[in-house]
């Protein structure tokens, strides 16, 4: 078995996995699975925030390694779903390594749902959350006229590299204006509704409540370095939320 | 309306919001049911310990505790991995409105109010953690209940031969 090509299959899957949303543990799991099956003993997957590590020893090749530094952070659970499946057929051995690293490269470029579906759909998660939340019905209007607004935003700025708070900053930004001007468009009475719940339904995803527990979980398994950089980013990403919220309050309220 | 009502109704709505969003961060289509049910199942026990115990923290505790024991079971009925479930359940626990709150006491002025908000967005996000690792510390054999989708399919194909 070419322990190279193992190599980068493994780091391949292990990059789609890390920057699409998986957390560190499962991404080390999958990775060692690839690994395991050039037979060698001696394998070791080391994952971090942004940073992946594959080694393989044996007798007769010696000793590999590679790393490949992950920067870009989305969620797209169609894609982690693929490589998991992916790593248990090649183990299993119902496909080849060659084919394993065809389908690694399709999934790469596997299709999003189209992008007025995801407007669409974000702007009903946050009519839905709004009365949930106990908002009356001008709220949930407001949440889903603002909800489809983020959503168009979101799912642009999905296909670009960016800095990861940006799209946070940018859906608080856009929630605060887009519910103020639908409740100044409609004349509705600002008192007797709440503006804050049709805010908050639409900044619901945005706001970083997974990376928060992951991290809390890693620091208390023991991995200090990813839990607390995740701590870090949940914590970066809420301020900058939060920011963004704070722009279009500061202008209509005070 | 009565509770029971009230938390049919919002769980409901929990479920519609949780299966809308999955598909924002694209689920697998033939899973976004149960991502949505996640969503409905830790609503549901947050809303019932917050109304009828009055107890908002532990609600939370136990909501998140419950769905990632769904998660995790969907996710070996469903042969993926539980993140996709775990991740949209989660959302009608994130404390949104601390977050608000946070947001304009600050532009108030009032430091005071604006710590103690952010404090208890911490409170809520380690009680949402504490929840999450309660579940998963138990082993994945507690979760094998019943057959798994492919051992389903595989029975229904051996059943027609």
């Amino acid at each position: 078995m070419n322990s190279d090509r193992l190599l980068k299959l493994a780091l391949d899957a292990g990059e789609i996995m890390l920057a699409n949303g998986a957390e560190t543990p499962r991404v080390e799991d999958t990775m060692e699975r690839i690994l395991s099956i050039g037979g060698s003993m001696e394998i070791s997957a080391n994952a971090m925030n942004t940073l992946l590590v594959a080694s393989i020893h044996s007798e007769q090749t010696g000793s590999h390694a590679l790393s490949r530094a992950v920067r870009s952070r989305d969620y797209n659970f169609e894609k982690i779903a693929h490589v998991n499946s992916l790593s248990r057929a090649l183990v299993s051995g119902k496909i080849t390594l060659e084919q394993a690293e065809e389908e690694i490269e399709k999934i790469h470029h596997e299709p999003y749902f189209p992008l007025p579906l995801v407007a669409l759909s974000y702007g009903v998660g946050s009519w839905a959350i709004t009365l949930v939340f106990g908002g009356s019905n001008w709220d949930g209007a407001a949440a889903f006229f603002s909800g489809i607004l983020i959503g168009l935003m979101f799912a642009g700025l999905a296909r670009w590299k960016k800095p990861y708070f940006l799209s946070s900053f940018l859906g608080g930004i856009l929630a605060g204006f887009c519910a103020m001007l639908f409740y100044r468009t409609f004349g509705v009475d600002v008192e007797s509704n709440h503006y804050s719940l049709a805010t908050i339904g639409c900044i619901m995803p945005l706001l970083p409540g997974v990376t928060m527990t992951n991290g809390i979980r890693d620091v208390l398994e023991g991995n200090f370095i990813s839990g607390s950089a995740k701590m870090m980013e949940a914590l970066l990403t809420a301020v900058s939320t939060a920011c963004g919220m704070a722009i279009p309050l500061s202008i209509f309220h005070f | 309306m009565s509770e029971i009502q009230y938390l049919m109704l919002s769980s409901t709505l929990a479920f519609i919001s949780c299966a809308a969003y999955a598909l924002v961060f694209n689920a697998p289509r033939r899973e976004l049911f149960y991502c949505g049910l996640c969503g409905a199942i830790s609503w549901f026990f947050f809303a019932a310990f917050r109304d009828c115990l009055n107890r908002p923290f532990w609600g939370t505790v136990a909501g998140s505790a419950a769905m990632t024991f769904a998660a995790r079971f969907f996710s070996y009925r469903r042969e993926c991995p539980s993140t996709i479930y775990h991740v949209p359940g989660i959302f009608p626990l994130v404390p949104g409105m601390l977050v608000y709150n946070t947001v304009t006491a600050m532009l108030d002025g009032d430091l005071l109010k604006m710590f103690g908000y952010a404090l208890s967005v911490l409170k809520y996000s380690g009680a949402i953690s504490i929840g999450t690792i309660l579940v998963l510390i138990l082993p994945y054999s507690v979760f094998r209940i019943g057959p798994t989708v492919s051992q389903i399919r595989a029975r229904k194909q051996a059943a027609k031969q």
